[in-house]
């Protein structure tokens, strides 16, 4: 007998795990070629990817966001939430898989879903009276742009120095709609710039709002009413 | 769909339905007939018998992460 069938009996003593002889065998795969049965891994991943397409949320990023990828790292961004409270462990993981693979762009688009701004975002610009067309345009160009024209305030970030770099990203690309973001105690840091933006930024509709305690965010959205076939050189 | 957990079956289970498919594996990793490791398409990681899921279509062996399986789906739709 060999150690890894004496380890395989040992496994499967103390964990019960299934030992199916070749028949069975055979009869799972006749199964799984027939497409009336799956092999998957741990059980809590496929239930919670069940669950978070079911919900209401994804339903909402399901119908405006169409590139594949993109659609890939917002439900990322939802497992990262829901694994925020299950399993810690296992967010780490998937935070460097995610940054492996995408980036940091792709790592700044999940946990821009994971803290529930995008829902946010969605929500406040639809208000604006624009196409689905449009909105879905504008959503994507925002998240492609997600470095530039997503912003997360940090605690250390430099009041004036961030406005200003703000107020730079604003007037010389004219972006549709630039978002700031905050957590905790840098929200404080956040509605100064914001206050400091108002003042400096012209023909910019400002929307902010607290969405908890220690949640903010504040969106920037261009009056196109102002600029109309001027910005057609700009992206996005 | 029924569903199988590759966690509730012994390593022996698991070679058995691996070579059914037509795979092999060294013990740990799946492998393919010349004994190169197999990696998963969307992660370029290489899969661990111990951690993997195998989807219908061409027999597509992925890492059982949440990253893979939704790009799988992205890809070639919902099988849940």
């Amino acid at each position: 007998m060999s150690s890894n069938v004496i380890s395989d009996a040992f496994e499967g003593g103390i964990k019960g795990l299934i030992k199916l002889s070749i028949e069975e065998v055979k009869d799972l795969v006749y199964k799984y070629r027939n497409k009336d049965l799956l092999f998957i891994g741990k059980k809590e991943t496929i239930e919670r990817l069940k669950k978070e397409r079911n919900s209401e949320e994804w339903k909402l990023f399901d119908k405006y966001i169409k590139d594949k990828k993109l659609r890939i790292l917002v439900q990322m961004g939802l497992t990262m939430r829901d694994l925020e409270n299950d399993d810690p462990e296992e967010i780490s993981r998937l935070q460097e898989v995610i940054v492996n693979t995408h980036g940091s762009r792709g790592i700044h688009i999940a946990h821009f879903v994971q803290t529930g701004f995008l829902s946010n975002y969605i929500g406040t610009v639809i208000t604006e009276n624009i196409s689905e067309k449009a909105l879905r345009e504008g959503l994507e160009e925002t998240l492609r742009a997600v470095d530039k024209y997503i912003v997360f305030i940090k605690n250390p970030d430099k009041i004036e120095e961030t406005a200003r770099i703000l107020q730079q990203r604003i007037e010389v690309n004219l972006p549709k709609v630039l978002i700031m973001y905050s957590l905790k105690s840098a929200t404080k840091n956040a509605k100064k710039i914001k206050g400091i933006l108002e003042e400096k930024i012209e023909h910019y509709y400002i929307r902010d709002m607290n969405l908890s305690k220690e949640r903010y965010i504040c969106f920037f959205i261009r009056d196109d009413n102002y600029y109309k076939e001027d910005v057609a050189y700009f992206s996005p | 769909m029924e569903l199988k957990s590759f966690k509730d079956f012994s390593k022996e289970t698991k070679i058995l339905i691996l070579k059914e498919l037509g795979h092999e594996t060294d013990g740990i990793f799946v492998t393919d007939t010349s004994g190169n490791k197999m990696k998963d398409r969307y992660i370029g990681k290489n899969i661990e018998i111990d951690n993997m899921i195998i989807f219908p279509g061409s027999t597509i062996i992925l890492d059982d992460n949440p990253l893979s399986i939704v790009s799988y789906i992205e890809e070639f739709g919902d099988v849940f």
